[in-house]
């Protein structure tokens, strides 16, 4: 028992398009409705605004962009995850546009795979790990990484485009 | 730390901020009784709540120098500049432990070592010099008071009851412990405690009983009367005048009749102390109390009522749609209160700019004393209250400021006698409050900023063009450039050159304003507008499109409505307004919210670095007073937005910045045209 | 010599008057000599003589005063005197001018030598006087004297001049008696003459005059009287040319005309006889023609009747119908309501539904916030963690639930929306029905009451007949009084004979015809002008009227 507590961890499920993503639980704060976004003129596209969180203002990247998704259109399930990043070099709070988000599970580290750095969509360092879950590849997000990047997309890149964007 | 260490630690940096005041004044005047009393009582008190809480290291500290400070009282020795020094620089480094973010790093043995062993020395040296004065340690001099018999009342200025928890009620119960003693407690009808009147007999010492009250003087009033030396309770005449005053208060002058204190010496004395107790808890009433709260529970309580205006500007806005009149009135009288009470409690988050000016006094002190420079520090309007984060955001270029005054601007007093001036230099800190802004000016009476060098520098330097012709303004703003420092040795006072534009900085980022003025040989003055609150801004509420906008209010000089037809969106272009050609920038455009144009549009003249510049808005919605808040660091490339604010429709507002909007549209132009 | 009445009258006057007139004018001449005569004697003669014969008497007076005027002796009386012979000398004087303007020649001739002889006594007068104004004897004797002397005979010259003249004048009145009486007796011969010629010329005139008019108004008589017997057959002979004479020719016209008008009136009576018959007979057709008419009418009427009841049926089943075509359109209405309602309520469900989805994903939404938290608090969660998972199980059920009931209401709404929909088709369509039939109805109720209006106007219309046949009934009696009084007529012209073709008291038979003549439009008559249309008979001829005409006819 004790055992299964260290090596589990729960996960918030989401979706975006047809991937799920799961999200460590300890850096989401809440799960929020889509409320009206208030947009921030001259910010990088993928910082789809700011919100009123209860008298706060509360940042919000629309995922689905820095994913490097096409933009959809918003829907019911259309969700915001507010989350509590902390990186080394600062903590930041900020809203992510999700598609939907589905369930938290605890998902064993040790049935976490590690992510496969060659034919994976997106780059290496910002998927913690792989997990199966219902046949379907659930990506384990390294969210503090994904989200104060500077960098407007997590998507492989070739080369060239890497230094440009650099 | 629990909260009470919390607690103490927050009061022991605004205790020592008090420390340093009253040490100062001492320097200034070593015989002055006042000062000489605070610094006693500050330090004491500091001992007491440092070992209470547990800080044993900090109260050790105190309690020596306070020793020391004791025999000066006692006038067994003069104050001295040493002792001042050693006093200062111990309770700085007490200073810094404070700062610590935990217990353990605060409380660490070896921190105050240094320090503990300097007071110990020129304790040693104060001993020596003391003929025939017995040696004992410090601590028990304290001790040796004579058996007294005193008069305490005590009246709490909280309601409390005998059975709450409050402290007061133990002190009580502890002082009563001291000696032989009788408590008198008198209640009010409803229980509460009116107060305590208590018979001590005891050989600790006045101080020391007052010691007892410190951390609940803002609670409760405490007098002490000494009726006699000795233990009244061996007489049979003050035993039945107590038994005769069992049910009725208690009258002092009846009272010291018993007592027979006949004796004019101790007569007069007794009154001394009891007139400094009184004014001192007179002073605490009139002045109002002061509870201490956290800045978190203030700034969460800031929150709160943001969220209730915005919740009453929803409300007002359904009621006025309903339009019943019954419902309408009380929504303007809510209005109104909510109004009141956030205007209140901005208030509660203000606090004087008096802790600023102490260190200030303590900089010019030190700084003189290290460039050898005479210099007097002149502050006026200290009860000017800020907002405390900006206190303590603006410390560090205030001091900046001082520092160049003293280093750049003071002469040396040689340099002055040349000059036919006064040998002491001054520099002035005067505050005061102007509608929503704070003004701090600091001047100094130096030689005043050497406008060709500081040009030449800047030539040298290549900031400016080797040719460039500038005006006097224009040359006195180089020096916020970074990279720019006048002195030709880098000191470790100043002169880094990091220094003025880090200040500009720091005050633009509070939304403040810098101007600066200098006469050769005269002096230089530097004018800092700060807002009374780092999170209320008064502004512009203007559409742009669908999205609403906040331009503050310091930074607009006028409206216009100009017809669109009369602009044509691209980038700048000059507009006369009031017959003077403005550039003009069409925000439409700039923040890409192209919906559909009006027939007239607004344009808002700025003030952008002393020229005007003009903005257009769609529409100009009013004046709006508002609760900035941070936009997050994910938006800290967008700087032409120093915030955003919940309006009252529960929609969020981005705050412009129009200074830094300027810029980075002007720096735009400027690449796009290269 | 063909002279009237009138100018024998006046030739006869004539004469009569002019005898008379020539009577006169000689008896006239006769008179006016003679009065002429005696105006010549009265005017001059006489006053000659009277004026002559009062001079001498002044002569006498202007003498004797002279006399007296010597001998008085007082001068007062001498003046006085001779005032008198003064006055007396003037109306002397006058009375000579005045003799002298009468007095033809030798009368002025002695009034000359009589001027002279006075003018000689007033000489002597003179003397006389002024010497009797001396008034002394000697005066007055010389003055006497003198008046006898001188005076005198100065005095007795003029005094004879004056007897002169009277003598000279009552000679010329001798002479004028005498020439007064021969006129007379020529003038009285004269006029016998005169008399007895007119008395026979009136004789034989008047003679004349009366034989020529006594004889035309005798003829005259005779013919009147016979006139007055009724008799028209006189022969009326005239054989003068005088008034009389036209007259008698007028009666001889007038005899005529009145034969021509009798026998006009004859005829007359005898056509309004048989017209008056025929028009009773014609009448009487013409009551039965009404009779049958009136009979017609009812039956009309009748038929009338009977198609309003078929009308009135009509219209009661249109009525009918189209309350039930609005009915069943109403109630279609009120189904095509409940069905809206439905699908109201079932929009309504579908919403509430909605928000029960919204619950529950809100409370999905919650639940993974729990579970968040859960699962941020690590083991102390654990618990919870479950919960927050079954509530989330059962959001997403109900959920679930939710949007199929969704899914179900909004198939039941868009179902119950199309048959409502369809209903609302119907109804107007029913509607339209009903507003057909109830134009049925309406046309049907004007129907009736134009069919009423026909049956009422048939009634007036046998009404009309009725009276018609009553009045036909009338006019045969009027026909029939028509026909006695022409007959009354024909008797009270029978009293005028006028002679063979004439005759107006013809038998009424001959105009009777043989009968029976059916249906003779004209009754061709050789004076008749106005050919009246007859139809006596209803084919078999004889009616009572027929019969009458026996009885006039016996």
């Amino acid at each position: 028992m004790e055992q299964q507590t260290l090596t589990s961890h729960s996960y918030l499920t989401f979706r975006l398009g047809d991937e799920t993503f799961a999200a460590s639980v300890n850096h989401v704060l809440e799960i929020l409705e889509l409320s009206k976004i208030t947009k921030v003129p001259r910010a990088p596209h993928f910082m789809r605004g700011v919100i009123n969180l209860r008298g706060n203002v509360l940042p919000v990247i629309d995922t689905r962009i820095k994913f490097g998704l096409d933009k959809a259109d918003d829907t019911v399930n259309t969700c915001i995850l507010v989350m509590n990043l902390e990186s080394e070099k600062q903590k930041i709070m900020l809203g992510a546009l999700v598609d939907a988000v589905q369930e938290v599970r605890e998902i064993e580290q040790s049935s976490i795979q590690p992510a496969p750095s060659i034919g994976s969509k997106y780059r290496s360092e910002f998927i913690e790990g792989m997990v199966k879950v219902n046949d379907q590849f659930v990506m384990i997000l390294n969210l503090a990484l994904v989200f104060t990047t500077d960098e407007v997309s997590i998507i492989q890149e070739t080369a060239e485009e890497k230094i440009s964007i650099a | 730390m629990d909260s009470n260490q919390k607690r103490f630690v927050e009061d022991a940096l605004d205790l020592l901020n008090e420390l340093d005041e009253g040490l100062l004044q001492l320097e200034a005047n070593a015989h002055a009784k006042a000062p000489l009393e605070q610094v006693f009582r500050t330090m004491h008190t500091i001992k007491g709540g440092a070992n209470m809480f547990g800080f044993d290291n900090i109260g050790e500290l105190a309690h020596y120098l306070e020793t020391l400070f004791d025999l000066v009282r006692q006038g067994k020795t003069q104050v001295s500049d040493k002792l001042i020094s050693i006093t200062l620089q111990a309770f700085d480094k007490v200073r810094d432990l404070l700062k610590e973010k935990t217990f353990e790093a605060i409380t660490r043995k070896d921190a105050l070592y240094d320090h503990l062993t300097a007071v110990h020395a020129f304790h040693r040296t104060i001993d020596a010099s003391l003929t025939g004065a017995d040696l004992v340690t410090p601590a028990g001099n304290l001790k040796k008071d004579e058996l007294a018999t005193f008069f305490v009342n005590v009246t709490p200025l909280i309601s409390m009851t005998e059975d709450g928890n409050h402290p007061l009620v133990f002190i009580v119960q502890d002082i009563a412990a001291l000696g032989t003693s009788s408590v008198k407690v008198t209640k009010k009808q409803s229980l509460e405690i009116a107060q305590w009147e208590i018979f001590l007999s005891t050989t600790t010492s006045q101080a020391e009983l007052e010691s007892y009250f410190i951390f609940v003087e803002d609670e409760s009033r405490a007098t002490f009367t000494r009726l006699a030396a000795g233990d009244l309770f061996e007489q049979p005449e003050f035993i039945q005048y107590l038994k005769s005053v069992e049910d009725k208060p208690v009258n002092l002058d009846e009272l010291r009749s018993v007592a027979g204190l006949h004796d004019d010496e101790a007569k007069k004395k007794t009154q001394q102390i009891e007139e400094e107790a009184e004014t001192q808890g007179k002073r605490k009433v009139l002045n109002d109390t002061y509870i201490k709260v956290s800045k978190r529970k203030i700034d969460d309580l800031l929150n709160w009522i943001s969220e209730l205006i915005i919740l009453q500007a929803q409300f007002a806005n359904t009621a006025s749609k309903l339009n019943v009149a019954s419902l309408t009135d009380t929504t303007e009288q809510l209005d109104m209160v909510t109004r009141q009470l956030r205007d209140t409690s901005l208030e509660i988050g203000l606090v004087p700019i008096e802790t600023l000016v102490t260190k200030f006094k303590r900089l010019v002190r030190d700084l003189s004393k290290t460039l050898n420079k005479k210099v007097n520090f002149l502050s006026e309007g200290a009860e000017t209250e800020i907002d405390k984060d900006v206190i303590e955001l603006m410390t560090e270029p205030m001091i900046h400021i001082i520092r160049n005054a003293i280093d750049h601007g003071i002469e040396s007093p040689a340099d002055r006698k040349a000059a036919s001036k006064a040998e002491h230099g001054t520099v002035k800190l005067r505050a005061f409050t102007a509608s929503s802004y704070v003004n701090i000016i600091i001047s100094d009476d130096g030689k005043g900023i050497d406008k060709e060098r500081v040009l030449q520098k800047a030539k040298e330097k290549g900031l400016v063009d080797a040719e460039a012709q500038l005006s006097e303004d224009e040359i006195l703003n180089l020096i916020f450039h970074p990279g720019l420092s006048t002195t030709a040795q880098v000191s470790d006072v100043s002169g880094r050159g990091v220094g003025m534009d880090v200040v500009k900085q720091k005050i633009n980022e509070l939304r403040g304003h810098l101007s600066l003025k200098s006469l050769p040989g005269r002096g230089t003055s530097i004018h800092i507008r700060l807002p009374l609150s780092r999170s209320i801004i008064e502004g512009l509420l203007v559409k742009i499109g669908v999205s609403d906008y906040i331009i503050p209010l310091a930074a607009v000089d006028k409206c216009y409505e100009v017809p669109s037809k009369s602009l044509t969106p691209d980038g700048c272009q000059k507009l006369l307004l009031d017959g003077q050609p403005v550039p003009v920038f069409y925000l439409q455009e700039i923040f890409r919210d192209q919906a559909a144009i009006p027939e007239v549009m607004q344009v808002i003249k700025i003030n952008y670095d002393e020229h005007p510049v003009g903005i257009t808005v769609d529409n100009i919605v009013g004046e709006y007073q508002t609760v900035l808040k941070p936009l997050g660091d994910m938006y800290q490339r967008q700087e032409e937005f120093s915030g955003a604010t919940i309006l009252g429709n529960g929609a969020v507002a981005l705050v412009l910045d129009t200074d830094k909007l300027v810029k980075q549209l002007v720096r735009q132009q400027q690449a796009s045209l290269m | 010599m063909k002279l009237n009445i009138k100018t024998r009258l006046v030739a006869a006057f004539a004469v009569l008057i002019l005898l008379s007139a020539a009577i006169f004018y000689m008896g006239n001449t006769n008179s006016a000599s003679l009065n002429d005569q005696l105006n010549t004697i009265v005017d001059s003669n006489v006053k000659r003589i009277m004026l002559a014969s009062k001079n001498a008497e002044d002569i006498q007076f202007i003498t004797k005063r002279e006399k007296e005027l010597i001998l008085t002796g007082q001068v007062e009386e001498v003046q006085e005197y001779a005032n008198l012979i003064e006055n007396k000398n003037q109306e002397l004087q006058e009375r000579v001018e005045l003799l002298r303007s009468i007095s033809d020649e030798k009368g002025v001739e002695i009034l000359e030598s009589f001027s002279a002889k006075w003018n000689d006594y007033l000489k002597v007068y003179a003397r006389i006087k002024s010497l009797s104004v001396k008034n002394t004897d000697s005066t007055q004797a010389e003055a006497y004297t003198l008046s006898r002397t001188e005076g005198r005979e100065a005095a007795m010259g003029a005094v004879a001049s004056m007897s002169q003249i009277l003598k000279k004048n009552e000679k010329a009145l001798a002479d004028a008696k005498l020439q007064a009486d021969q006129n007379y007796e020529k003038a009285r011969m004269n006029m016998i003459i005169l008399l007895c010629t007119a008395v026979v010329i009136a004789c034989v005139v008047a003679y004349w005059i009366i034989a020529s008019i006594s004889k035309s108004i005798s003829q005259a008589k005779s013919a009147i009287k016979s006139i007055s017997e009724g008799d028209l057959t006189i022969e009326i002979v005239n054989a003068s040319q005088d008034e009389v004479g036209e007259l008698l020719d007028h009666l001889r016209n007038m005899v005529e005309k009145l034969k021509e008008v009798l026998m006009f009136v004859s005829t007359a009576s005898d056509h309004i006889f048989s017209a008056s018959t025929q028009m009773s007979a014609t009448s009487q057709q013409m009551s039965q023609g009404s009779q049958e008419q009136a009979a017609s009418a009812e039956e009309i009427s009748s038929s009338m009747e009977e198609m309003v009841s078929n009308i009135q049926q009509n219209t009661d089943n249109a009525q009918q119908t189209e309350k039930t075509a609005l009915k069943a359109a109403s109630d279609i209405q009120e189904g095509s309501k409940s069905v809206n309602q439905t699908v109201d309520s079932m929009k309504k469900i579908a919403e509430k539904i909605t928000i029960i989805g919204e619950i529950a994903r809100q409370t999905n939404l919650l639940a993974l916030n729990a579970a968040v938290e859960a699962a941020r608090a690590g083991d102390q969660g654990k618990g919870f963690a479950v919960v927050a998972a079954e509530v989330r199980k059962l959001a997403e059920r109900s959920q679930a639930a939710a949007s199929e009931i969704n899914e179900l209401s909004g198939s039941s709404v868009s179902i119950a929306d199309k048959s409502g929909k369809l209903l609302d088709q119907i109804v107007p369509n029913i509607q339209n029905t009903a507003k057909l039939v109830q134009e049925i109805s309406a046309a049907s109720l004007e129907q009736n009451s134009g069919a009423e209006q026909v049956n009422n106007a048939i009634q007036q219309f046998n009404q009309v007949i009725q009276q018609n046949a009553s009045a036909s009934e009338e006019m045969a009696t009027g026909a029939e009084e028509l026909s006695s009084q022409a007959e009354h007529l024909r008797e009270a012209i029978s009293f005028f004979k006028v002679g063979k073709d004439h005759g107006a008291g013809k038998k009424i038979t001959q105009r009777r015809r043989p009968a029976p003549v059916a249906a003779i439009k004209t009754a061709p008559r050789s004076q008749g002008k106005h050919g009246v249309v007859l139809d006596l008979s209803n084919g078999n001829g004889s009616d009572h009227l027929d019969n009458d005409y026996e009885k006039y006819s016996g």
